[in-house]
């Protein structure tokens, strides 16, 4: 179903981190552009369409206050595109950075309070996902997740909204449209709604205690890697069960849906990379479509490049390069 | 990052010293006194009660520079002396042994696993030193107390602070090489396939439920690899079966290891290191406090080599960049066996001896490695 075409080498390797690797089309300039975590800096990709171009940027982590630059780890980097605007949002242990989605300049710094009764725990942002008209949300390792409104043009980004229903750390967010769908290290995950202005908890799904790695979302149908290598699939209004898969050897690092045919990509650190076929319904299925394995390579970022999951790229740790896959 | 992951490296790396000292005091037939006392000396170090309190508070990790630091100073805790060049030997193999054991091991919390190992063989080096004994003792208490009330998430957490400060590095082993658990190009093998993590199931299948949350139908995939569940959960009791094998002594009598340097391999510009860390100061001082008051035992100190002969050694040193940290981008090799040996291994293998120090001068070495590190 998928060959296996040229790697682009980013210019240093990638961390172990989970879903370390974002993936944004800018239609305007006709540019395809990948990014991945190194340790503290960020590196991007640009490539033309056919890949006879390839631009190469890295963005570090900067703390306005601090002198010294740059050392702070980074738990995760996403280009998240709201109507009116894409963004790219860094979180690092000492806080979250939004910038404009070319890593050009920074809008936005929120630090991280360390919190008081928790002086063992550092506290930082993990899962990121843009929420109606002009919210980004941003999950923290409280369990708290953090709501900003990103103007259409300029800096003056702002902390909306604190939601609060996660008592562990937040692993990943997604959404769709007016629904957002958040993830924990204990494994549950909780259906939040926009209603107008405000937003409320619609539901959740208890979890067993391993961590919920990625969360991805397509019509009605939520599907979710864990831990324990398994994925599983749940109706997005009733949360009911439709399918359990045991997936994966090993803790699966990154999951991508393509919004517009259910395909699901999932790569752990077992060395596989597989795609999966959703099917909506009251009680959502699944089916395997595609398997590969990429050699000695522990998997943490994997990303359809467009919306019908003809290609798709991964990355694994300690290795810079960024693996091409298409459909033959 | 998490603030709970010094304690996990600093007592496997500590831990995977003990065994190459003790492998290389062995085969090079120290005597046994002399031997004991560097090993015992070094785990009294290690393991004193003030510094693995210390150690054990909920603190960032050290800059890779300071962390050297500490393991210079602890190698230099007894009467053995080694060099920067050799230092910097023992230093790649100990780093190397440990992002073998965390990047292979199954499940985040068998870095739990991998700690007692390392505990359970320190335990044995020093089991006839009651004193000992009872720190050893100490510092599995803190370990359980610490760690055994752990979620996944953090365990993974954990891991992942760990692989963040292993990465870049690819130093080739040749013990690792002749096992076949790492490539020419220093990153370890992957097999497919083998036991899986406690709690993970055979992957290949998909179960899919109906409405009312019953089984309605299974299909199955290829899973790729001919894997098998694990039986048996490892323990975290005092003297319980760990399951896993990473983290024990892979250095026997029969199986000698030996470094070499040869170039390879890329070298990062490392910010990180270059960055003073205030925190890991204050530990380092006290360390060296702790190191300093048994400073007295010179006159029977004996230095250890890494290399050939002395003229090697100091063509290394010249080599040697001065941050040590650029030492990532040698490589290093441990051969299983003397007798046979490939090309390429023969190539850029040396030979660790240890000899009484010749020079009264030799002390001086510790003073020289603190002053550049």
């Amino acid at each position: 179903m998928y060959r296996r075409d040229k790697p682009i080498a980013f210019k240093s390797s990638v961390s172990l981190l989970a879903n370390n690797l974002t993936c944004y089309i800018n239609i305007e300039k006709g540019s395809l552009n990948y990014a991945s975590v190194h340790r503290y800096l960020v590196n991007m990709v640009s490539s033309t369409p056919d890949g006879s171009q390839v631009t190469h940027k890295q963005v570090m982590c900067k703390e306005p206050s601090a002198a010294q630059q740059g050392t702070s780890m980074i738990i995760q980097a996403k280009w998240v595109t709201l109507p009116a605007r894409v963004v790219l949002v860094i979180t690092s242990i000492k806080g979250i950075q939004i910038f404009e989605y070319d890593g050009s300049a920074i809008m936005y710094w929120h630090a991280m309070r360390d919190h008081a009764e928790n002086a063992d725990q550092c506290n930082f942002g993990r899962g990121i996902a843009g929420f109606g008209e002009n919210l980004l949300c941003i999950g923290s390792q409280t369990g708290e997740i953090m709501v900003f409104s990103i103007p259409p043009k300029g800096n003056n980004v702002a902390l909306k909204d604190t939601l609060k229903g996660h008592k562990s750390a937040i692993c990943d967010l997604t959404s769709d449209k007016n629904n957002l769908y958040s993830s924990d290290d204990e494994g549950n995950i909780i259906m939040w709604t926009l209603q107008g202005s405000q937003i409320q908890q619609t539901g959740n799904i208890p979890g067993s205690g391993d961590p919920v790695s990625s969360i991805g979302v397509w019509k009605s149908v939520i599907v979710a890697s864990y831990g324990n290598g398994q994925i599983k699939v749940y109706n997005a209004k009733t949360g009911k069960v439709g399918a359990v898969v045991n997936a994966h050897a090993r803790w699966i690092n990154a999951l991508s849906v393509a919004k517009g045919t259910g395909l699901v990509l999932t790569a752990s650190e077992d060395s596989f990379v597989r795609v999966w076929q959703l099917i909506d319904g009251p009680t959502p299925e699944l089916e395997f479509k595609f398997a590969d394995c990429v050699t000695d390579l522990q998997l943490v970022g994997a990303q359809f490049v467009d919306d019908n999951g003809k290609a798709f790229a991964v990355t694994g740790y300690d290795s810079p390069d960024l693996i091409f896959f298409s459909q033959s | 990052m998490s603030l709970k992951t010094l304690p996990l490296l600093f007592i496997n790396l500590g831990g995977e010293m003990v065994y190459i000292l003790d492998q290389r005091l062995r085969a090079q037939n120290i005597p046994d006194e002399k031997a004991k006392k560097v090993l015992h000396d070094i785990v009294a170090t290690m393991f004193h009660q003030k510094f693995v309190e210390e150690l054990f508070k909920s603190q960032p990790l050290y800059s890779k520079k300071a962390l050297r630091t500490v393991f210079d100073r602890l190698a230099h805790a007894s009467i053995m002396r080694l060099n920067a060049a050799s230092m910097d030997k023992l230093y790649d193999l100990m780093t190397m042994a440990f992002k073998y054991q965390v990047s292979l091991c199954l499940r985040s919390k068998d870095i739990l696993l991998i700690t007692l190992n390392h505990l359970d063989a320190i335990r044995k080096f020093i089991e006839d030193v009651p004193n000992l004994k009872h720190l050893v003792d100490h510092v599995f208490k803190l370990l359980i107390e610490t760690y055994a009330p752990l979620s996944n998430g953090a365990f993974h957490l954990i891991r992942q602070t760990l692989l963040n400060f292993f990465q870049d590095m690819h130093i080739r082993v040749s013990i690792f090489l002749k096992d076949k658990v790492q490539n020419n190009n220093g990153r370890f093998v992957l097999t497919t396939g083998g036991l899986l993590p406690w709690g993970c199931q055979v992957p290949g299948s998909i179960r899919l439920f109906d409405e009312s949350g019953k089984e309605a139908k299974t299909a199955s995939f290829p899973s790729g690899g001919n894997y098998t569940i694990a039986q048996k959960e490892g323990s975290i009791e005092m003297k319980g079966d760990r399951v896993t094998n990473l983290g024990k002594n892979m250095y026997s009598i029969s199986r000698p290891v030996e470094t070499s340097r040869g170039r390879t391999t890329t070298t990062m510009s490392d910010i990180e290191s270059s960055t003073p860390d205030p925190l890991a100061r204050a530990q380092l001082d006290l360390l060296s406090h702790l190191i300093g008051n048994k400073m007295e035992t010179k006159k029977m100190s004996f230095r250890l080599n890494l290399f050939k002969t002395d003229e090697e050694e100091e063509k290394a040193a010249v080599m040697q960049p001065i941050d040590p940290m650029v030492a990532e981008s040698q490589v290093v090799k441990i051969d299983a066996t003397k007798k046979k040996k490939n090309e390429e291994l023969s190539r850029i293998m040396g030979e660790l001896t240890v000899e009484e120090s010749r020079s009264p001068s030799g002390g001086d070495d510790l003073l020289e490695l603190m002053d550049s590190a």
